[in-house]
């Protein structure tokens, strides 16, 4: 036998009696029952607590995505593409992403982690995310929780914050606010106070019926109109669209406002150019010709 | 005491470290193979290493999973103190398994779990203790607690925490790789 192998087979020193020695000598003691609960408490817990924030982080991505004022998007927005890369929560599907991926790493993890093949490890980290994100956003959770954070974290831009922006932009013909008074001295226009605190003089000939009801009722509204070269503080009214960040959505509501919003283009029969297109859109919607003509040319919507 | 299951061994264990010997007896020789297959050549760090392991073994005992069979734990420890060894070192040695080629032949040979990848009984230990070095260790961990600890597939997933079918599928794998090892090797000679 060469000398390798003897090495290599040879017995172990008295182990048994070194380890027994160092047991006593060292104090050494089994770590408790409790401690390997608590361990694997731990891991459980980081797991439910990533498929719950996966959850809210689901359903402020729905509540986002149902709330996006995708409805008017052609009046705020040149196209569809640019309206998503403006509107989509891209923080929120960030911390979906990191939050699926906490869900596997945790699960993987737990005691019996690594028995479960990856279809049952997926549909219960990430498949109980989505599960529990769509009940959140039936329950109005992705709202509250959009809406509390915009109002307490000055960082935070809530749907609230980003459609009040997208929509207050008097020299694009937008504005977000509130009637405030008529005028007694005189008729064809009101008062209207704006989420920046400006007043304006709003007038009302282009405006249907059931558009002056709801301006008048004093809640907030959205007015899509053109600013008047020779008047300051003055806005044509064209359209006037409720403001829905006041409430949890309702998707009824929405395709609602969508079906109004088609029909207020079509009783106005006044169908878009391409040309008159591409030019507001070159144009970037601030040109006070083509701000004249904003009702006149007011974009389709499809259908 | 012989007849003493691991479980019971494990209870008088964590009443008295005195019956923890029994463990130690039981185990110290398998897992002085192991290691040393995974590439604790030396003596004296294979003695070093056994001790680290059990000295874990007791630390741990309380958080032994009945679930799985003790033999399962304790090689999990075993794997993990080696693993950690070689990163202290910050290399995992390649030696030769020549010893043990001829015991991994005839458990190759006689698996009729795959009969996909066969292998001649003309080879020499040497040459597939050579191929299996260049084997990946992925694969090689895998093939080593299939075919020389002799654990079953579901043991060697409690020791390696991999799912049931990936062991399956590595061990397929690494049969594939030796053979190929084998075959490639057998060209250059």
């Amino acid at each position: 036998m060469s000398e390798h192998e003897h090495n290599n087979n040879a017995k172990p020193r008295d182990l048994r009696a070194m380890i027994v020695e160092r047991i006593e000598t060292e104090n050494i003691k089994p770590h408790s029952w409790w401690y390997w609960l608590v361990l694997d408490s731990a891991v459980w817990t980081l797991w439910v607590v990533s498929v719950l924030l996966g959850a809210l982080a689901v359903s402020v991505v729905l509540f986002a995505s149902v709330h996006m004022s995708f409805e008017l998007y052609e009046a705020t927005h040149p196209s569809s593409y640019e309206f998503m890369m403006e509107t989509l929560p891209f923080l929120w599907l960030f911390v979906l992403a990191v939050m699926f991926l906490a869900g596997y790493y945790n699960l993987r993890h737990t005691k019996h982690g690594y028995r479960y093949s990856l279809p049952l490890v997926i549909a219960s980290s990430i498949g109980a995310s989505i599960a529990l994100g769509f009940l959140f956003h039936a329950l109005n959770i992705g709202y509250y929780v959009d809406t509390f954070l915009g109002r307490h974290m000055p960082m935070y831009e809530s749907q609230e914050h980003m459609a009040g922006r997208s929509w207050q932009r008097p020299t694009a013909g937008r504005l977000m606010g509130h009637f405030i008074e008529t005028d007694e001295n005189t008729e064809g226009y009101v008062w209207f106070k704006d989420m920046d605190g400006g007043e304006w003089m709003v007038t009302l000939g282009e405006l249907a019926p059931r558009e002056l009801k709801l301006l008048s009722s004093g809640d907030d509204v959205r007015v899509i109109g053109f600013m008047a070269t020779d008047t300051p503080n003055m806005l044509h009214g064209c359209g006037v669209f409720p403001w829905l960040f006041d409430k949890p959505p309702v998707l009824s509501e929405l395709r609602e406002q969508r079906e109004m919003f088609i029909e207020r283009m079509q009783e106005m029969d006044r169908p878009l150019g391409e040309r008159i297109k591409e030019e507001f859109r070159e144009l970037g919607q601030a040109h006070d010709e083509l701000l004249e003509h904003w009702c006149d040319h007011m974009p389709m919507p499809a259908r | 005491m012989n007849n003493m299951s691991d479980r019971e061994a494990v209870a008088m264990a964590l009443e008295n470290p005195i019956f923890f010997g029994h463990i130690v007896d039981r185990y110290q020789d398998k897992l002085a193979r192991y290691i040393h297959r995974l590439g604790v050549r030396n003596p004296d760090d294979r003695d070093d290493v056994l001790q680290e392991i059990f000295v874990k073994v007791y630390r741990n005992l309380n958080g032994f999973d009945e679930t799985l069979s003790f033999s399962a734990w304790i090689y999990r420890i075993a794997h993990n103190e080696a693993i950690s060894w070689y990163r202290k070192r910050r290399v995992r040695p390649e030696g030769n398994l020549v010893q043990d080629g001829e015991s991994l032949l005839e458990a190759l040979a006689s698996d009729v779990t795959d009969t996909e990848v066969s292998f001649d009984q003309g080879l020499n230990a040497d040459e597939v203790s050579k191929a299996l070095q260049e084997v990946p260790e992925k694969y090689r961990d895998v093939l080593i607690l299939r075919f020389y600890e002799q654990l079953s597939y579901e043991e060697i997933a409690d020791v390696l925490k991999l799912p049931v079918g990936t062991v399956g599928t590595y061990v397929h794998r690494g049969k594939s790789a030796l053979k190929d090892n084998l075959d490639t090797n057998k060209l250059h000679l």
